[in-house]
């Protein structure tokens, strides 16, 4: 502990004396230590986006009523009700709640024309049902780290490892204690992300990302694991481990199953003097992992990938210059529920709320 | 509203009226700035709880203060207890937490800003061996008014809420440590507590005189209709929210199954209370080094945390911690980036493990407004 202390104290001492911001050559190359706003911005209409939310939902399909067990016996996984039969039924209003940040570390950047940092992002997402005792449908931890790139001020690029790891909440777990087995979860434990985003004018941008498992990972639930993830522990292949684990039989998936996933969008600005922004967006996600079905025997390399859309229309206030800053948004998104355990919930929705992102 | 009531507002408002008036010549302009990021009331450095984002590394320093056990309050004894669901005696946690603290609207008035703030964040820690379980996770959010004047002295008033979650890789590990635990059915004789205070009335005041010294009071009040738990917490002119008679400590301590309990006298109100010290040192312009201290008093202590533990006489349950650190000034958006190490002997910094006492040194990196 000792040893931690004094590191922690000479890693002040040092970053206190060696970081400011430094002007180097004439001024051409600059240096900083940290800025608040990342050089790769935020999409505003992505779900799991690294910015905080206050956001209310309006369910219009797929309310999340269960919860997919494994290791029942069953050789399946098994959905488990959270509620009595009807209860609740009718209810639309769900509440989400997100904190968020997206950061830069350690930037060097060459007359703004070309710009590097290592590049952070995390949040905790949550969901709160609106009704009844507003209990808590779960927990999501969400980071990235890595390599931000931009040139221009106009191209952006990032690589590096992105984490998702869901969590179930207390009060809809013990609904469920004295159920046999276990609930399954969503984990990425890490994907390697490589994302750009181009502003080819002031008022639009358009992005892309593109993750993918690393070969000794984690990865929940066993039905997404493609066959070439090894545990990191023994060097097992980590499908047929987990598959043993959640109580289901293997599979036996073709090459060109990686569990990609994609996402790309566009977001738009109109400036509205002393206001900000009049903002839309769009964004769209696709999972390879849809093609599981998400049960045991689900998977055809014939199967679609899954599909989300979301599109969002709001205003953005002026406070500071660049891409980030709070947004009042409307929402709609027919994709799968805002929680990550909830993957196997297709859900659609109107959502209202106030958003905070940099 | 009675007529003292009326009186009182009467008086405020004329203290108000003579304070503008004084105040007034020197008003040259009025300006409005919409969603400012850094907020007039800071967030204190100290605070566990506080709206700031960080990610920590926490180490327990002695193994008393190990959470390895969920509070549950039993209907066959009536009491509460304690169910251990690791045997590890782990040391070593991640302490991370994401919040925001934002004003909405800012009105500037030359040597005087008024602000509509929101702040609101989820606290959570995790094992660092093993599994990396969860412990739990804590929603906290509020709203209210700062003002602000000469840049020195912000005083604010809102609501504040606090809600604690257990963890469910632990409630997991639990269940597989009981296999014949039940806390949930219409037959469970043991129901998990939890902790809840939805909603407070929270003031503050912050004073920076003289400058860098920093000094800073909170008190914070459930409200009269709240959600409080555990029962043994509840106040007992607390109501049911969207009651005008449920009692709100016959209602909480029967849902935990407890039975036969009388309230607590009139003195205890559930108060929490907050005062603190920072100090900050600038290092050329590159940022400060800051040191800070902070004391919690909690009137809920006097319960001890079990049926029957409460006396008037029992004293309140303190918390302290002390660090330091260095706070970067580079942040754009007005943010700012610091190292901090923490010693901290209280409880536990995860609401549901209100009954934890701990000793801990934590430390990491942090950003807030």
């Amino acid at each position: 502990m000792k040893r931690i202390i004094l590191i922690f104290c000479l890693g002040i001492v040092l970053c206190a004396s060696a970081f400011a911001t430094y002007d180097l050559f004439g001024g051409s190359l600059s240096f900083s230590w940290f800025d608040g706003e990342s050089l790769y911005p935020e999409a505003a209409a992505y779900p799991f986006s690294s910015s905080s939310a206050l956001h209310i939902l309006l369910l219009q399909e797929g309310q999340p009523r269960t919860v997919k067990y494994g290791g029942t016996g069953s050789g399946e996984y098994d959905d488990m009700s959270i509620y009595h039969s009807g209860q609740y039924a009718d209810e639309t209003m769900y509440l989400q709640l997100k904190t968020g940040l997206n950061i830069g570390f350690l930037r060097f950047s060459y007359k703004h024309i070309a710009e590097t940092e290592l590049g952070f992002q995390g949040s905790l997402n949550t969901v709160f049902q609106g009704f009844g005792g507003a209990d808590n449908l779960g927990f999501d931890g969400v980071f990235f780290f890595g390599l931000n790139t931009r040139i221009f001020e106009r191209v952006s690029m990032r690589v590096g490892y992105r984490h998702y790891s869901g969590h179930y909440g207390d009060e809809t777990l013990l609904k469920l204690s004295a159920s046999a087995g276990y609930p399954i979860e969503y984990t990425r434990d890490n994907n390697l992300l490589f994302g750009i985003s181009v502003r080819p004018i002031s008022w639009a941008r358009m992005y892309a990302d593109a993750s993918l498992p690393m070969t000794n990972t984690w990865m929940h639930p066993a039905i997404h694991i493609p066959s070439w993830v090894i545990k990191r522990t023994n060097g097992q292949p980590l499908h047929t481990v987990e598959a043993g684990n959640e109580g289901i039989p293997t599979t036996a998936f073709d090459e060109s199953y990686k569990a990609w996933i994609l996402n790309f969008g566009a977001e738009f600005r109109y400036p509205v003097r002393k206001l900000g922004s009049l903002f839309a967006g769009i964004d769209v996600i696709s999972h390879q992992d849809g093609q599981t079905l998400h049960r045991s025997g689900g998977y055809d390399p014939g199967n679609p990938w899954e599909f989300e859309y979301t599109v969002a229309a709001g205003i953005e206030f002026e406070e500071v210059s660049g891409l980030g800053d709070a947004k009042l948004l409307v929402q709609y998104h027919d994709g799968r529920f805002p929680l990550l355990n909830f993957f196997y919930h297709r859900s659609s929705y109107f959502g209202v709320g106030f958003f905070l992102s940099t | 509203m009675s007529f003292q009531s009326k009186r009182t507002i009467m008086h405020i408002c004329m203290v108000v009226l003579m304070l503008l008036t004084l105040v007034m010549p020197k008003i040259t302009a009025v300006s409005f700035e919409w969603a400012p990021l850094d907020p007039l009331f800071r967030e204190p450095l100290a605070d566990a709880f506080a709206n700031s984002t960080s990610f920590r590394l926490l180490k327990v320093t002695d193994d008393a203060g190990v959470p390895d056990t969920v509070l549950v309050a039993n209907s066959e004894t009536n009491r509460y207890e304690t169910l251990a669901y690791d045997d590890r005696s782990l040391r070593d946690y991640w302490h991370m937490k994401s919040a925001v603290n934002i004003g909405i609207l800012r009105l500037s008035f030359d040597i005087m800003q008024l602000e509509g703030y929101i702040q609101g964040g989820l606290n959570t820690v995790f094992q660092k061996e093993g599994s990396i379980n969860s412990l739990g996770f804590d929603g906290m959010y509020g709203a209210g008014i700062t003002f602000k004047v000469f840049d020195t002295v912000a005083v604010s008033g809102g609501f504040h809420h606090f809600s604690g979650h257990w963890g469910d890789e632990i409630l997991v590990d639990l269940l597989e440590t009981h296999p014949d635990l039940d806390v949930y059915s219409s037959t469970a004789t043991r129901r998990l507590v939890e902790y809840t205070r939805g909603n407070s009335w929270l003031v503050g005041i912050s004073v920076e005189i003289p400058a860098p010294l920093r000094w800073y009071v909170f008190a914070e009040l459930p409200m009269t209709k709240a959600w409080i738990r555990p029962g043994i917490h509840v106040p007992p002119h607390s109501l049911k929210p969207g009651t005008d008679t449920v009692n709100q400590f016959d209602n909480i301590t029967a849902q935990e199954g407890l039975s036969g309990l009388s309230g607590y006298d009139a003195s205890y109100k559930a108060w929490r209370l907050q005062t603190g010290a920072e100090i900050r040192v600038p290092i050329s312009n590159i940022g400060s080094i800051f040191a800070a201290g902070e004391v919690q008093a909690h009137q809920d202590g006097k319960t001890l945390h079990q049926v029957g533990g409460y006396d008037r006489d029992n004293p309140w349950e303190f918390e302290y911690t002390v660090g330091g650190g260095f706070e970067f000034n580079l942040g754009r958006l007005k943010r700012k980036f610091r190292f901090e190490l923490y010693y901290h002997d209280g409880r536990f910094p995860l609401l549901n493990y209100f009954f934890q006492r701990s000793r801990y040194l934590v430390m990491g990196i942090a950003i807030s407004g």
